[in-house]
């Protein structure tokens, strides 16, 4: 745990970064970032907090930088071209901080805007869950949203775009989008947390 | 019929809800720091330029102007030109790399909540 | 706020500060009209400051400190318009910019409060841009119509349409809600 903990910090600095450097709107993004009703509890306990906003301008361009590059697949790329936002929120917690409590109006802001869950999953040994939604749009899966929750960790990812699942489950497996060193201790936690791998 | 078909009460329900939201803390502030960087720019307005003499001396004059410029961009401009190029780039490579992030996150969740879901694999292992 | 004259524009040419003043007057309708629309914090801030970075450059061009306000409005109506049509942007709130309008304390359901205001979004984008300067901004017909650059005969049948489409809607819900069981 105390290995990761500077990779951590790192990751929240390069947030921080990004937000007072990156180009106007970028930035108009971050810094609008208020804690909203959803988010205030979970923000108020947390540790450490990693926020990632990308839509319009920049996000163009970092498709357009991935697509570019060799090992980015046929499936992927298309992927991501219909990609028009992505969001990130992560809040960390001292062992055993994290509750239920704190994520159900999380939980209650996406059903009462129309996100549909999908996959609802939890460790009965653990205090680990894990939900995904999805939101339709003419009959057609136009984004998805992640929730989930460990002891330690809150996460919350938003895709908005039409989501191809088969190429989401092959980045997952580390396929289809090149290595760029980037949360490698996160997804390693990840794995070590899914039964059966 | 529903009170609601009346237009009267789905015009003030309108209103209820489309009051105002709150403005965001700190708004002001930041379109002053946004304003502040463009009256830092150098104004370029070709129309503020006073116009006078004959055709041959404004465009005499406009050739000394464009050498002038090349010149000061070549001492001065270009190295921070390129610094500011490099510096875009660094950020744009940022970008793209939480954009990974976030795609890789997301992927290794779904098929964790596949697997969790649907544990196929744990009967093959017990077996 | 002075709005007969041009003092504040030209104390705005002159100094900062006194621009700082017309934002601080003006960004609750500038951010409202743009969140109104979008319901989406940080595309409706980003439109606001794209809207003072044009009013900064246009600041000699106005007339009066009357024009200001007009100015203003139409601008950021007409930066959300362009901004809808070439992103296409659906109204999908990002993470943290999930609707929080001034809530009403005696606001009688927040459901059909939700489901009204998603209806709004989903409408076309200038009907939408109608209702938000009708019933959010309390501007008459002529209002809008100079704020959008259209016939008033437009704003009526885009308000008319809009109406339609939203009556049976709201209906619907009302009727739906009225049979939830007291024991829930």
């Amino acid at each position: 745990m105390t290995k990761t903990y500077p990779l951590q910090v790192i990751i929240c600095i390069v947030a921080t970064l990004l937000v007072l450097a990156a180009p106007a709107s970028l930035r108009a993004q971050g810094q609008s970032d208020d804690a909203s009703l959803e988010f205030s509890a979970l923000e108020a306990k947390a540790d450490e907090v990693v926020k990632v906003n990308l839509w319009g301008r920049p996000l163009e361009q970092a498709k357009r930088l991935l697509g570019l590059r060799k090992n980015v697949t046929a499936s992927v790329r298309s992927f991501m071209s219909g990609l028009t936002a992505v969001y990130r929120r992560t809040y960390r917690f001292r062992k055993g901080r994290a509750s239920e409590d704190d994520v159900r109006p999380v939980h209650q802001q996406l059903a009462e805007d129309g996100w549909v869950p999908l996959i609802e999953a939890a460790d009965r040994d653990k205090p680990q869950s894990l939900s995904v939604y999805s939101y339709y749009d003419n009959e057609q899966v136009a984004g998805m949203t992640v929730v989930s929750t460990d002891s330690d960790e809150v996460t919350v990812l938003k895709i908005i775009g039409p989501v191809d699942f088969e190429a989401l489950s092959e980045i997952g497996s580390g396929l289809g989008l090149p290595v760029m060193n980037v949360a490698t201790s996160e997804i390693r936690k990840l794995s070590s947390q899914t039964p059966g791998r | 019929m529903s009170p609601w078909d009346d237009s009267h009460h789905l015009e003030e329900e309108l209103r209820r809800v489309m009051a105002r939201s709150q403005v965001p803390s700190g708004l002001g502030l930041r379109v002053m720091a946004r304003i502040r960087d463009e009256a830092r720019r150098p104004a370029a307005d070709p129309l503020q330029a006073p116009s006078s003499g004959k055709i041959w001396f404004r465009g005499g004059r406009a050739l000394a102007a464009c050498a002038c410029v090349a010149l000061l961009v070549t001492i001065f401009a270009w190295p921070r030109e390129e610094e500011g190029l490099q510096a875009h780039a660094a950020e744009m490579a940022e970008v793209e790399r939480e954009l990974v992030e976030v795609l890789q996150l997301a992927g290794s969740q779904w098929n964790r909540a596949q697997e969790l879901a649907f544990p196929i694999g744990q009967d093959e292992d017990h077996d | 706020m002075d709005i007969a004259s041009r003092k504040l524009l030209d104390a705005a040419l002159a100094d900062p500060e006194a621009f700082a003043r017309i934002v601080d007057h003006t960004q609750a309708m500038v951010y409202g009209v743009a969140f109104g629309f979008f319901s989406n914090r940080a595309i409706a801030e980003d439109l606001a400051q794209e809207a003072y970075l044009e009013l900064f450059r246009n600041l000699g061009k106005l007339q009066s400190d009357m024009h200001l306000v007009n100015w203003l409005r139409q601008t950021t109506a007409r930066k959300c318009i362009d901004y809808s049509r070439r992103k296409k942007h659906a109204p999908h709130a990002s993470l943290d910019s999930i609707p929080e309008r001034s809530v009403d304390p005696v606001e009688p359901d927040p459901r059909l409060s939700a489901e009204l205001g998603r209806k709004v979004a989903d409408l076309p984008t200038k009907m939408r841009m109608v209702i938000v300067l009708r019933f959010q901004e309390d501007l008459k017909l002529h209002e809008i119509a100079e704020a959008l650059d259209i016939p008033v005969n437009t704003v009526k049948t885009l308000l008319r349409r809009a109406l339609i489409r939203l009556r049976p809607k709201v209906a619907h819900l009302r009727q739906e809600i009225s049979y939830v069981p007291m024991g829930r």
